[in-house]
């Protein structure tokens, strides 16, 4: 098709400098921490020393001994898993809600997405305010139920961590259900029609052809929702700052209070494991949803 | 039949209305109303209509003890460089890897890209900052985040650049362009579309970040708006001041959301696109 004449003029053209500026922010700022990061947990390094000493595994086995490690990061799974399976199931659903392209439903989508306007930080003190023991939810309830109620929503270590998650939903929802538009939009008309007039109900179609063909949005979403929620940190600070009884005590809590008390070889201990379990976690997730779009 | 698909359309938008209200319209009451109200007042945090208007004082206050004209002058920086120096490289490295079809590029594409699922390791980034004499400035925070967002934005731009025509290339090429001449006249125009939903996502969580400006930055007259209303709400910890803690989250809020309301359109359809490419 093309002489080699043409192939040669195509590939001289190419300048490679224009990768170096990028290259280079990215292996000082992203990839030197992360390979840092590979070193440290193996150190004794802390505020109180000058010179750095190989320990081997003694971080990992003091934190195990110490337990706060693998609490918060259990903390930290339950919140995740929480917070990928809320968001994502309301998330399809009013993208299957709102799948039609009009102006009504634009302006439901338009509504939708001003939560992502807003700084986690801030979402945090707003929930922080309505879910108080003196907060709004609180003051709405009793007066429905004409009783005082005084539930403490944030203040009961079963359900703190659930209900910091719900304000991760919120912030988030207005994405997850663009990208499920996105998704189910990019579906040919002509298969959706065909399973209606051989009289597929909703689900049928929903379970059928919608899901197994909205793959990259499923696979995009749920990985990001997973992987972004193990980094929470902006909405437990404002929220509970990991109370009550350090409940809701996640792994960046851990990495900050470690890193306050001058431990910062702990803190790189947890971001260590963070790092290795974003790896197990997040390739076979991508590998899983990958597989089942060649599938079909 | 017809009758049926319009009653089920009729529930489904009355379901909506009340989702919308309960999870957008009602907590931005809450947050709005007690802002200008009295501390008294609004530590009750009810939904009325407060009964002495304290709006200006209440912004007034928090401006001024929270610092938060310093925090927003840094914040559009912060945000503005930021985004202008992620959007320009990434595009300058998208190119090539769209185009290159050599092995070591490819493999170079990947490590660049790893920065969009593995996070960055802080502690370790301040050594590095404190390594190179830019820990607790602005210009740390920026070249940090240039550092961690540019794997995003080549991501979405060398998949879009794949979908241009190479002729359109090879003609400048032709005509005798400089690459760079090809770069700024034939590339970045095309990449319009792209660079508008890249730098979307770029404002929102740039303007938006708490945790890295937290770590990175040290004087007042540094901190963005997100630390100044973490500072200025962490004196009422304990002592509840929900009045000025909500006028703190609205001036923090308040800047991007015009920006949104500004540009609702095209930001939807930003990140549809972006997300049907992607």
């Amino acid at each position: 098709m093309k002489s080699p004449k043409f192939k040669r003029s195509k590939i001289n053209y190419i300048n490679y400098n224009f990768l170096i500026p990028a290259l280079i922010l990215i292996f000082v700022f992203f990839l030197v921490p992360n390979i840092l990061n590979f070193i440290y947990p193996f150190t004794d390094w802390n505020t109180f020393k000058t010179e750095l000493n190989f320990v081997g595994l003694r971080n990992f086995i003091e934190l195990t001994i110490e337990k706060t490690l693998w609490r918060d990061l259990l903390t930290t799974f339950k919140y995740a898993i929480f917070v990928t399976i809320v968001s994502n199931i309301l998330g399809l659903a009013i993208a299957l809600a709102l799948e039609k392209t009009s102006k009504i439903n634009g302006i439901y989508r338009t509504l939708f997405f001003i939560p992502l306007t807003i700084a986690p930080l801030a979402a945090g003190y707003l929930f922080k305010g309505i879910f108080d023991t003196d907060g709004t939810l609180n003051y709405i309830l009793s007066i429905i139920t004409n009783r005082d109620i005084n539930f403490q929503w944030l203040g009961k270590i079963n359900i703190v961590i659930f209900m910091v998650g719900l304000v991760q939903v919120w912030k988030w929802l207005g994405l997850r259900m663009i990208i499920y538009i996105a998704g189910l939009n990019a579906i040919p008309k002509e298969l959706i029609e065909a399973a209606k007039v051989e009289g597929s109900n909703f689900w049928q179609i929903l379970k059928n052809i919608q899901i197994p063909l909205i793959g990259p949005s499923l696979t995009f979403n749920i990985t990001m929702s997973f992987v972004t929620s193990l980094f929470v940190f902006d909405t437990v600070v404002s929220m509970t700052r990991g109370g009550p009884a350090r409940a809701s005590e996640v792994a960046n809590l851990f990495i900050l209070y470690k890193f306050g008390e001058g431990r910062f070889s702990y803190a790189t201990t947890m971001s260590l494991i963070l790092f290795l379990i974003i790896c197990v976690v997040s390739i076979p997730l991508i590998t899983f949803f990958r597989k089942r779009e060649l599938e079909l | 039949m017809r009758l049926r698909s319009t009653m089920v359309s009729v529930i489904k938008y009355i379901i909506l209305t009340i989702f919308v209200f309960i999870i957008v319209i009602f907590p931005f009451w809450v947050v709005i109303i007690n802002s200008g109200k009295t501390l008294v007042e609004a530590n009750s945090l009810g939904i009325g209509l407060p009964s002495e208007w304290k709006f200006i004082e209440n912004y007034k206050e928090v401006i001024i003890e929270g610092e938060f004209l310093v925090g927003l002058k840094n914040t559009i920086i912060i945000t503005l460089f930021s985004s202008l120096i992620i959007l320009f490289i990434s595009a300058l490295a998208s190119w090539v890897f769209a185009r290159s079809k050599l092995k070591f590029i490819s493999f170079l594409y990947y490590i660049s890209i790893s920065g969009i699922l593995i996070p960055p390791a802080i502690i370790t980034t301040i050594k590095v900052m404190k390594t190179l004499h830019i820990f607790g400035t602005c210009l740390g925070l920026i070249l940090f985040y240039c550092g961690i967002f540019i794997p995003l934005a080549i991501f979405f731009m060398t998949g879009f650049i794949k979908t241009i025509p190479i002729e359109l290339e090879d003609s400048a090429r032709v005509d005798g362009c400089s690459s760079f001449r090809i770069f700024i006249k034939i590339i970045l125009p095309l990449l319009k579309p792209i660079l508008i939903t890249c730098s979307i996502f770029l404002v929102l969580n740039i303007w938006n970040n708490f945790i890295y400006p937290f770590y990175f930055l040290k004087n007042v007259d540094q901190w963005t708006l997100t630390l100044n209303l973490f500072n200025y709400a962490s004196k009422f910890y304990h002592q509840a001041a929900w009045n000025l803690v909500f006028t703190g989250v609205i001036l923090v809020s308040t800047p991007l959301l015009i920006f949104f309301i500004f540009l609702q359109k095209r930001i939807v359809s930003g990140l549809l696109g972006g997300a049907l490419k992607g």
